[in-house]
């Protein structure tokens, strides 16, 4: 079967636009539609199960404008080219209509973009307009598919934990580790720098179990915690009482206990190790968590270098 | 990057969606970094589907496959690797040849791969699609 003569330059904006437009829609449609489904209306904290795949939502939205632009028979080289342009026209959206941070763009962006783009490719065969098999009945299965991956998840708690050597003994650490004044230093990691909010000072009320602390981040952001296991000059573990609301990490994370230990190395250094443990509500966790794992060791090393300094000086 | 994937993590492929995913991250990292394969694979597209019968196809190992009837020609990946079966007496003899390279994973099958990496690569990748619709 021959194909049709694609559509002629002049008349390519219109179908390219509408492609644009109804995939960042169908898209919109699709993550909110879940996203309601899913809501727990008793519990409004209880986000876990209320972020749709941000592979599979990108996908269909792929799969729409491929539709759309199915008699433009676009090449390789469109599919790259109207896909960024698609998913930076729903990043933008994404940033005016819900206020979504800088930083969650960023780091979604790459993974909406390959999976817009693998959608594109995917639908500019499978609805060629010399197919004779139109497959737009995959599109409900997917929005399906969406729905019941979101369903079927479960929450899986993340842990990071880094160390440094700290040339003091732990008796000369500890005090640190309790409360520390302002750090002074810029942020020298290029997502801080871009917003993510970062660690300025820690607050103490009091050294015994159940005391509160409060850990202040730039943007004005107070994280409370309680201690909830205090070993002098060896371990402090406090669980986190009230989530940050900060658009960068609002919903996207439950952060749930911070730890530091103190190994004493018997000739006047100290080992401090910091521990985070968190649950990711976005998914696929696997591409997320890189990326907060990386965060949350900037965050340690920035204290912890902080603590470092106050200790040895 | 590829043959890592391809050799060692082979199982992935079993889920579904994946390899697209994969070959789309492929073709994004050409158009990015290799303008020059992106429109040679782009011709080679092209001038395939003007080849009596020829037809796309989503190829289920991802990149776009070109097929006659039911019967596939070989695929293009987005990293511009052309894969082809030119059956085995062919094969033999492109690879003798120099023409073409065993398969990059069934080296002894009637499977040849072709690196496509500029416009100059054309002509060539398009012979070879001619044997494979001839076998």
């Amino acid at each position: 079967m021959s194909e049709p003569p694609a559509t002629s330059p002049p008349r390519r904006l219109l179908p390219l636009v509408v492609g644009m437009l109804a995939a960042n829609l169908v898209s919109a449609a699709l993550f909110f539609g879940v996203k309601l489904l899913l809501d727990h209306p008793t519990d409004p904290g209880n986000r876990a199960l209320a972020v749709p795949s941000l592979f599979l939502v990108p996908l269909v939205g792929g799969l729409v404008a491929a539709w759309c632009w199915r008699r433009l028979q676009p090449t390789l080289g469109d599919c790259l080219i109207h896909a960024l342009t698609t998913t930076l026209l729903g990043l933008a959206g994404a940033a005016i209509f819900i206020q979504e941070g800088a930083v969650c763009l960023v780091i979604a962006a790459p993974a909406l973009y390959v999976m817009f783009l693998a959608g594109t490719l995917l639908g500019r065969i499978w609805f060629r307009p010399s197919d004779p098999h139109l497959r737009l009945s995959i599109l409900p299965l997917l929005a399906l598919l969406t729905y019941g991956e979101a369903t079927q998840r479960t929450d899986e708690m993340g842990v990071v934990t880094d160390e440094i050597l700290i040339h003091a003994p732990p008796a000369k650490v500890w005090p640190h580790v309790l409360a520390f004044p302002e750090v002074p230093d810029a942020p020298d990691y290029w997502i801080f720098r871009l917003g993510l909010p970062y660690p300025t000072e820690t607050t103490n009320g009091g050294d015994f179990v159940g005391a509160d602390r409060q850990c202040k981040f730039s943007d004005g952001i107070v994280i409370k915690e309680k201690v909830a296991e205090f070993v002098p000059n060896e371990r402090l573990t406090f669980d986190i009482v009230e989530q940050p609301t900060h658009p960068e990490a609002y919903g996207h994370i439950t952060l749930h206990r911070g730890r530091f230990e103190l190994r004493d190395n018997h000739d006047g250094t100290t080992t401090l190790i910091g521990t985070s443990w968190y649950t990711l509500h976005v998914r696929p966790l696997w591409y997320f968590d890189l990326w907060t794992s990386d965060m949350t060791r900037a965050v340690h090393l920035r204290v912890m270098r902080h603590v470092q300094r106050l200790a040895e000086s | 990057m590829f043959r890592f994937v391809v050799h060692r993590l082979r199982w992935l492929a079993r889920v579904p969606g994946l390899p697209q995913l994969f070959d789309a991250a492929l073709l994004a990292w050409t158009g990015l970094a290799h303008p020059a394969r992106l429109a040679a694979m782009q011709e080679i597209e092209k001038r395939a589907l003007a080849l009596p019968g020829v037809r796309l196809r989503t190829h289920r190992l991802g990149g776009t496959e070109f097929a006659r009837g039911p019967r596939e020609l070989g695929h293009l990946h987005g990293n511009g690797l052309l894969d082809l079966r030119v059956g085995r007496a062919q094969r033999d003899a492109l690879v003798a040849a120099g023409h073409a390279e065993p398969h990059h994973v069934f080296t002894e099958s009637g499977w040849i791969s072709f690196w496509v990496r500029c416009e100059a690569d054309v002509p060539a990748a398009l012979t070879l699609l001619t044997a494979a619709a001839r076998a």
